[in-house]
């Protein structure tokens, strides 16, 4: 079976960053919206099946309702509870359906809750978040149709996708957990409301992905020593307030900080970065982890992350082999 | 609704004799410089309802508020009832002293939560510790096809709810008086402003002054039977007893100013000289605030009474559009007259 | 803002004063002490604490039907308020308000209210008077999230943001309206959609961390004392109890799975954990302050019950100021 998986999180764009910067709310009609373009822009591309991932929202289904397609949509059984394990969860899914190419809709968080689910899926995130290093903005409609070529074999996916970089880091406890853009060190204590909102908290930022033209904490290294998807190296950036120079960054949509810092340094894949306590890790934006004072962290960067398929270049590789051109019954 | 020049020649009228004893204003102006007044004298009286800014109220009598207290002390609010009281409410509790504009009587259905499950209970819900001194304005009464939802009078309901005051001037000089002792109540008032009266004049002090709520005015004394009319009946009721006189029936004239609270004890001393009692309101008889008189009447001056009491009421219908119906509708001195010549 | 082990300490407090009095109140109306409707708070402390934590003690609140929460979390005090769920006159309301119209004028605690929504338009007069007078104060109106379905809950959003008025507004959307699933009654699930849909400012966060209310709060309630419009907070919230009385499972509105489920978060003991891990409190003086607490709430059900009944002749008192009456 040819199959596509959708899935979306709900609470994508919707944190306490409303209050403290320019960011949007990413509505769930407009989720839906997106949803139903990309299922619509996957089966005609020739997927057989679309599975959705049921968030607790029912965006999935709401996204296809009066759609009359059938069979050619299926509904994962599981029960979502609301929480951010719900991707990590139906990633799992999707792998043991062994679908294709999954779209998933959310920012750089949402992301890698997927991917701490199912490492190298393959994968086309679209931005619908609040800082969207990693994932497209594109058209939901191109998306669906980049994925639903995937499934349907038209395109190859080692040809139209490349690997991401991870940043894997083995917490004091023991536990293994991920990044896909940054993992942030922030003097604090708490997670609070999760996002990281004080420009003046962060110590260090260790950076997969860091592109001076997009928002987040990333940018800090992004705006200091840039670090593409492409390249093969990561950044490191120590952060003080008190530091002689600054970079201006913006650590929030519409929000410009000058963000002190101490010393800049490129890092090898395979290299191993150690953030000490005390402090609070945040994992692509989110506060998530409390360390204490004797406390540290071990971080690595490897490019053993997802298939990242591109959307643009995969349906312009289509372009290129006449895929879209169809006989017609006269 | 066309307000332009309503009352303009009132203005002028008035201007021309400021310092007159005889200074004559008229009712919709009567309004304007009342709270223009209270507005210089006291800091925290503001006004707010639709279009009573730029505009100065469909009506015109807010018009000139706003060029001298600024859109923060006349404010244009939303078509959105039940969050203008709501302001006028938190406001006033705050110590302020809201004037709000509910634009046309009717109107107060669509904020009756507001007005009475909160601002009339709220100092009691509390234990007394809270003053509302709110004071809600609006236009009541029929006679301009304005049609069955802007010609309503629906101070019954209002006088149902124990908290509120209820408040019905029927000349410009009671305008004035009545309503600068609303704003200056720590009670929450419903001052009804009747719209076909705007434009007349009478005389009005050109200080402010108050004329107590609950208290009742004789506007002509007479032997032979008590008249209570209410609101713009007023009028109609001195043209009926004027004519009665010529036929040898001597009319006492009571004019309430305030329903709730009603000034019951002078209406029960005119019942016990005349033993007559007629009442005249424009809204419909059936459970009108002349039932309330009457019933407490018939408990405190039963002995007195000659004959049934009569009331002078509209009938049990909508307000019609059609200016034929609507004459028809609206008590009149005519109408008045017959009712009184009913009890001899 | 830094969130200092002050400020971790008193939220706490705050959210126990909550759950000891509300639990002492379910007791007392179970064994049929209390007259009356009475909505508990349970399961949503940490909303009302983490909000009004944030609140400058002048700053006013409108609350709800499900007020009790509100008025304790801003500090209200024991013995009025069980006296007056008692209906006695030595209550908040001189026993005649009852627990649906609890207030404190002196905390700026504008009153609960016994109809859905109405609070939020009185919030905004608040706001308006703060403006006018330029006091510096905010005014925060607490609803749910089947308020948000009535009409004077969007009357009073568009006024809020068309006046530009200094007001929070705080959806505690606990799932149910009443005893209908936020599902079945709208088809939105995020109340914030509906202060974009106003033109103002939505954000959601955890309702069951005090910790995350109260942050959010913070960052909301300085960019509005800055003069920069209203903004609505929601916080996802549950319900511990059934919407009136006690009970809570066995019902035929929602599983009792889903009621375990959520009291696997509550907000008392993520946050205990918490001032634990953290090493600002261990568990003997986190017990000492339950401690203490209970110990007010009970002689406050003693206090109440040795209080006196309203006299009968001032059963028509303060129906109007000045004592009138007709």
């Amino acid at each position: 079976m040819t199959t596509v998986g959708l899935i979306a999180n709900p609470l994508a764009g919707k944190d306490v960053r409303r209050f403290t910067s320019a960011a949007s709310l990413n509505s769930d009609r407009s989720k839906i919206e997106i949803l139903r373009r990309c299922v619509l822009g996957a089966i005609d591309a020739g997927a057989e099946k679309v599975l959705l991932a049921n968030d607790f929202r029912n965006l999935g289904l709401r996204a296809v309702d009066g759609l009359n397609l059938g069979s050619k949509i299926e509904e994962m059984s599981f029960h979502p509870e609301g929480r951010r394990t719900d991707t990590t969860e139906a990633a799992k899914i999707f792998k043991k359906e062994g679908v294709k190419s999954i779209i998933s809709l959310g920012g750089d968080g949402t992301q890698r809750d997927l991917v701490l689910g199912w490492t190298d899926a393959p994968l086309l995130p679209i931005s619908t978040g609040t800082n969207n290093v990693f994932p497209f903005m594109v058209d939901p409609t191109v998306a669906g149709t980049a994925a639903g070529l995937i499934a349907s074999d038209e395109l190859i996916i080692e040809e139209v996708s490349q690997r991401a970089k991870v940043i894997h880091v083995e917490l004091p406890n023991g536990i293994k957990d991920l990044a896909l853009v940054d993992v942030v060190l922030v003097d604090d204590r708490l997670t609070g409301s999760r996002a990281v909102v004080k420009p003046d908290s962060v110590k260090q930022v260790l950076a997969a992905i860091a592109n001076p033209a997009s928002i987040g904490l990333a940018s800090i290294a992004g705006r200091s020593k840039p670090v593409y998807f492409d390249d093969e190296s990561a950044v490191s950036v120590i952060c003080d307030p008190k530091a002689k120079q600054g970079v201006f960054a913006p650590i929030m949509p519409g929000s410009v900080s000058d963000v002190g810092i101490v010393d800049i340094k490129e890092v090898e894949l395979g290299e191993t970065i150690e953030l000490n306590g005390p402090g609070v890790l945040a994992f692509d934006g989110e506060r998530d982890f409390v360390m204490g004072e004797n406390e540290s962290a071990k971080a690595t960067v490897l490019r053993n992350g997802p298939k990242v398929i591109n959307p643009n270049f995969a349906v312009q590789t289509a372009a290129a082999n006449k895929v879209f051109l169809r006989k017609r019954n006269s | 609704m066309s307000s332009d020049n309503i009352f303009e020649g009132a203005n002028e009228a008035s201007s021309d004799e400021a310092n007159s004893a005889e200074r004559k204003l008229g009712y919709g102006a009567a309004v304007v410089e009342t709270l223009a007044q209270i507005m210089r004298e006291d800091e925290s009286v503001f006004v707010a309802g639709e279009d009573v800014g730029a505009h100065g109220g469909v009506f015109g009598y807010f018009r000139g508020l706003q060029p001298e207290f600024g859109e923060d002390r006349v404010v244009d609010t939303p078509i959105a009832e039940q969050a203008i009281i709501g302001l006028g409410i938190g406001s006033a509790v705050q110590g302020l002293r809201p004037v709000v504009d509910l634009m046309f009587m009717d109107f107060i259905c669509v904020a009756m939560d507001q007005i009475v499950n909160q601002a009339a209970k709220l100092k009691y819900m509390f234990g007394g510790g809270a003053k509302l001194p709110l004071t809600i304005t609006t236009a009541g009464g029929a006679g301009l096809s304005a049609a069955a939802q802007h010609s309503q009078s629906l101070e019954a309901m209002l006088c149902h709810v124990p908290g509120l005051k209820v408040v019905m001037p029927s000349d410009a000089y009671e305008v004035k008086g009545l309503l600068t002792s609303c704003v200056r109540e720590d009670n929450p008032t419903v001052f009804i402003i009747n719209k076909r009266k705007l434009a007349d004049t009478c005389h009005v002090p050109e200080e402010l002054f108050e004329i107590p709520l609950g208290e009742g005015h004789i506007v002509r004394e007479g032997s032979d039977v008590t008249v209570v009319a209410i609101g713009r009946m007023v009028d109609e009721a001195k043209v009926a007893a004027e004519k009665l006189s010529n036929e040898g029936i001597d009319c006492e004239l009571i004019n309430p100013r305030t329903v709730q609270p009603l000034d019951i004890d002078l209406m029960v001393e005119s019942v016990s000289k005349t033993g007559h009692l007629v009442i005249v309101h424009e809204a419909v008889r059936f459970g009108g605030i002349g039932a309330e008189i009457a019933a407490q009447i018939q408990e405190q001056a039963f002995d007195y009474l000659d004959a049934p009491i009569e009331r002078v009421a509209a009938p049990f219908s909508p307000i019609p559009f059609s200016p034929v119906l609507e004459k028809q509708y609206i008590p009149d001195a005519e109408r008045i007259v017959a009712g009184i010549k009913n009890l001899f | 803002m830094e969130i200092t082990d002050e400020i971790l300490i008193d939220l706490y407090k705050r959210m126990v004063r909550v759950r000891l009095f509300e639990e002492e109140a379910g007791r007392l109306a179970e064994s049929a002490r209390l007259p009356g409707f009475l909505h508990l708070y349970v399961g949503e402390e940490a909303v009302a604490s983490g909000v009004c934590g944030a609140l400058e003690s002048q700053d006013q609140i409108t609350s709800t039907h499900r007020g009790h929460g509100h008025l304790l979390a801003k500090g209200g005090d024991f013995n009025r308020m069980m006296a007056e769920l008692m209906g006695k006159s030595t209550g908040y309301c001189n026993g005649k308000g009852g627990s649906m119209h609890i207030c404190d004028l002196d905390l700026a605690m504008l009153g609960a209210n016994g109809i859905v929504g109405a609070g939020v338009p009185i919030s905004v007069g608040a706001a308006y008077a703060n403006k006018l007078t330029n006091n510096g104060l905010i005014s925060v109106a607490f609803f749910g999230d089947g308020a948000t379905n009535i009409g004077a809950f969007h009357e009073a959003a568009n006024m809020a943001a068309a006046l530009s008025l200094p007001m929070l507004f705080v959806c505690e959307n606990n799932e149910y309206a009443e005893y209908s699933p936020r599902h079945k009654t709208m088809a939105i699930t995020d109340v914030i959609e509906r202060a974009a849909a106003y033109g103002f400012p939505g954000a959601i966060v955890d309702g069951m961390d005090c910790v995350a209310v109260f942050e959010a709060a913070s960052l909301a309630i300085e960019k509005i004392r800055n003069g920069e419009g209203p903004m609505m907070l929601e916080c996802k919230t549950y319900r511990f109890y059934d919407h009136v009385g006690v009970k809570g499972t066995a019902s035929n509105y929602r599983t009792d799975e889903e009621v375990e489920e959520m009291r696997k978060r509550d907000p008392l003991v993520v946050h205990e954990t918490r001032l634990i891990d953290s090493g600002v409190m261990d568990a003997e003086s986190i017990q000492a302050i339950k401690d203490g607490i209970q110990k007010e709430v009970e002689m406050s059900v003693e206090f109440a019950e040795n209080s006196p009944f309203p006299e009968l002749e001032d059963m028509l008192l303060d129906v109007y100021t000045n004592g009138e009456s007709s």
